[in-house]
């Protein structure tokens, strides 16, 4: 029963968030249509859904907040009170707050229940004061009085409304602010799984305030009116809302064991939505699978070799495309994170007293979701810096003779094996002199050192670096671009940064669609079994020993036209041995640079199935990695970007 | 309350882990050696399609290194600050599943000289010895070589007489 209840807990939370994002972004866009009620009516259903379900798992202050917020809604929908700033904040305050709320319910951690205090007063305040100065008005154009009616609802409740978390208490509730009611259950045959009631109402509400009571059940009541303009209806005996609740049996509030709750914390993405073709094309491959398994159990038992053989070949193709198509499962659009962007530059540029339009370009480009649960931070840190440090005040702008908006474009494409990430902004670019002043003053470089302004850019990714001359609480803190790097390192990627002084910057994030595996070349050093993605080999070739000693002093070698460092995988593993006479150099290069790793014997291609390290073994600088071969034996791979930093032309000579 | 603990031997030491941490005990495995690591960290192996790191408790409680083939890893399912993780630690021989009431379960004396006792839980006294009840999660998420001298027994028994 503990495990329905933390199954019924777990698809709470995530229909909680899915809420809490469709009312944010339903936010933003009123921001721009304040007028727009079909937007309010999509906030106020959000909000009310997250009251009922919230309550009824047990999440009481979330309840109590959305009660409130959905009360002033609701005079919203009503029209007795309007849009303005203040609640625009309010409502965004409190977005967050719930998302905080709903890993830490019992407001167990002493800031959030003071935040949470201090939330609710207000709100409770914005509602008070708000009203009277609104109410007047009303009672100036007060609305048509409807007149009594009488009207039935015939209500099913189900198995599902539970599962649903529909509330029958708050229902109740509600509909005894219309009017007097009273509940009868429809008899019908025990073998139904659905009990039916009769509700009459006497009310002088609208038909579209009943509905509203409804409307979590809609699908499964029928409303219809029976009598009207009637002076003289009959009174309904009045019932309690208890009574009517226990009539129905509501569903009791389950707590849900501590225990329980650690392992739903992380805001990863845990529910993705496939198209369904693909999932047919994975069902045909199962299919495929198990033809495959009995012409296998066939041709053993028949000990026929020839019959073996194509159907080991015939695994391997079959392997493969279980390979694409599950991968392709993994995949998730890029879209699911620029909602989070949208809001923080929303509510920076304001704090900052900047314009900011935010543009996205192909972000309908997919990537494993294990990539996108990363990538969010990095992206953050590297958008906070284009508002920060970026897109100038408005004056600024027009002095410079900008546009008064500043931009921030984020794009992606697909080149096949890669993914390219790209933030732009339009606004002050780095300024080579200032991060030469900062560098120098960090002892990082001399006044002598003669760079290229593009390798001054890319100080900013030095631990502790920061150029802002005051330090806001967006950036500028030391924090961020290293760590931007470092995070991108972990999944195999890597950041470029390109930026002209007054016009702009342009990040680019260089991603692999999938990271789970990977053709990899496999080698071997000593007794230990080493593997590089395969893509980006540029060449691989035999080196004598001689060779290689006349460049020892230097650790390079020539290559095409130029020294390129070499890795000397003994040195970096501290393994024991030397090289024989003939030693194998691969060449590997990604976008910028180039080294050439020593190697005692070439195997060929591995298909990794990438494993992480553990934490245990995370202090390995080189190795990130591993897989298994087919022998049992574990593989691990090099992690090229160490070791192209630690092996760079610029440190040899330093 | 009674719970259930694994018992197993290192050199002439006798040690128990609650079972509730215990995933497997492994025989015969391919164990991958791993460049660059400390001397107690004797490989890795795949364990249900997971990387475990192997501890070789011998080094680990600085008691005299093995010298035949002859082990088994007990595979341990533990927490670090919350984090789930696995581990696997290389030891001579399982014992027997025991099970031992709270109430029986000795405090651990306090030792002169600067042995390190936070990784035992507690003392259990058997007919032929004690055994050490061992807070896991404490052994194995650093990586101190545990000092475990035969003054520490001595004091044990002495406590606990």
């Amino acid at each position: 029963m503990d495990n329905t209840i933390f199954k019924f807990k777990k698809l709470f939370l995530e229909e909680a968030s899915r809420l809490l994002n469709s009312c944010e972004s339903d936010l933003l866009l009123l921001e721009n249509k304040p007028s727009e009620t079909s937007i309010i009516d999509s906030i106020f259903r959000s909000m009310h859904t997250l009251k009922g379900t919230s309550g009824m798992y047990g999440f009481t202050y979330i309840n109590e907040l959305t009660h409130d917020l959905e009360s002033i809604f609701q005079e919203i929908r009503d029209g007795r009170m309007e849009f303005n700033k203040t609640l625009f904040d309010l409502t965004f305050s409190s977005i967050d707050h719930i998302r905080k709320l709903l890993s830490d319910e019992l407001l167990s951690n002493a800031t959030l229940r003071q935040e949470h205090n201090t939330l609710i007063k207000s709100i409770q305040e914005f509602s008070n004061v708000q009203p009277l100065i609104e109410v007047e008005e009303t009672q100036n154009n007060e609305p048509v009085k409807n007149e009594t009616a009488l009207w039935h609802i015939l209500l099913n409740t189900t198995e599902e409304q539970y599962f649903r978390g529909i509330n029958f208490t708050n229902l109740f509730m509600d509909l005894a602010e219309l009017g007097q009611f009273s509940i009868s259950k429809v008899e019908k045959d025990s073998s139904s799984k659905t009990d039916t009631w009769s509700i009459t109402l006497r009310t002088n509400s609208p038909a579209q305030e009943i509905s509203d009571v409804f409307l979590f059940v809609e699908d499964d009541c029928i409303i219809t009116q029976i009598s009207k303009n009637l002076e003289n209806i009959p009174n309904i005996e009045e019932i309690s809302i208890s009574d009517a609740v226990n009539t129905i049996g509501n569903p009791k509030n389950n707590s849900i064991p501590e225990t329980s709750q650690k392992s739903v914390r992380k805001n990863n993405i845990r529910r993705i939505t496939v198209d369904s073709t693909k999932l047919d094309y994975l069902m045909f491959l199962v299919s495929e699978l198990i033809t495959l398994n009995s012409q296998f159990s066939l041709s053993i038992k028949e000990n026929n070799g020839e019959l073996l053989q194509s159907s080991s070949e015939k695994l391997n193709t079959l392997s493969k495309q279980f390979r694409t198509s599950a991968l392709e499962l993994q995949l998730v659009p890029l879209n699911e994170m620029t909602l989070r962007f949208q809001r923080l530059i929303r509510d920076l540029s304001k704090s900052l007293g900047k314009k900011i339009d935010f543009q996205c370009f192909g972000t309908d480009v997919e990537v494993d979701k294990s990539i996108i649960d990363k990538l969010s931070d990095p992206l953050v840190h590297i958008i906070r810096n284009c508002i920060d440090h970026g897109i100038e005040l408005p004056e600024k702008r027009v002095k410079q003779g900008k546009a008064e908006t500043g931009v921030i474009k984020l794009s992606a494409q697909n080149n096949g094996t890669n993914i390219y990430i790209k933030v732009e902004d339009d606004g002050n670019g780095i300024e080579p002199e200032k991060i030469r002043k900062k560098a120098e003053s960090l002892g990082l470089l001399k006044p002598t050192d003669i760079l290229e302004e593009k390798e001054l850019i890319n100080f900013i990714f030095k631990p502790g670096f920061s150029t802002a001359q005051n330090l806001s609480s967006i950036s500028g803190r030391g924090v961020g671009m290293d760590v931007v790097r470092s995070k991108i390192h972990e999944l195999r990627g890597e950041v470029y940064i390109d930026s002209k002084k007054g016009k702009g910057t342009v990040f680019t994030l260089e991603l692999q669609q999938s990271i789970s595996i990977i053709d990899t070349l496999l080698f071997k050093t000593e007794n230990t079994l080493l593997t590089i993605p395969i893509a980006n080999i540029s060449s691989c070739m035999d080196i004598s020993d001689s060779e290689l000693e006349s460049h020892k002093h230097t650790a390079t070698i020539a290559y095409e036209d130029s020294f390129i460092p070499l890795v000397n995988t003994r040195e970096i593993l501290g393994l024991n041995g030397c090289y024989e006479k003939k030693i194998k150099l691969i060449v590997f290069r990604n976008n910028e640079s180039m080294i050439g790793i020593l190697a005692d014997k070439i195997i060929g291609e591995h298909q990794a199935v990438i494993k992480p390290l553990t934490k245990t073994l995370r202090r390995q600088r080189y190795l990130n990695s591993a897989s298994q071969l087919g022998d049992g034996s574990m593989a691990f791979m090099l992690d090229t970007g160490e070791l192209i930093k630690g092996h760079s032309i610029n440190s040899i000579i330093s | 309350m009674t719970n259930t603990f694994l018992s197993f031997t290192v050199y002439l030491e006798l040690f128990a882990v609650n079972v509730s941490k215990v995933l497997e005990v492994l025989q015969n495995q391919h164990i991958t050696q791993v460049p660059n690591v400390p001397d107690h960290i004797k490989g890795i192996i795949n364990f249900r399609g997971e990387i475990v790191p192997l501890f070789e408790a011998r080094i680990k409680f600085n008691l005299p290194e093995r010298e035949d083939n002859k082990y088994v890893i007990i595979v341990l399912d533990l927490l670090d600050e919350g984090e789930p993780f696995r581990i696997g630690v290389i030891v001579d021989r399982v014992r027997d599943v025991i099970s031992i009431d709270d109430s029986d379960i000795k405090p651990v004396p306090k030792m002169n000289g600067n042995f390190n006792t936070d990784f035992i839980k507690g003392i259990y006294k058997l007919n032929e010895g004690f055994i050490m009840l061992l807070d896991v999660e404490k052994v194995f998420s650093d990586d101190e070589i545990i000092m475990l001298k035969e003054s520490t027994k001595e004091d044990l028994l002495i406590q606990n007489q």
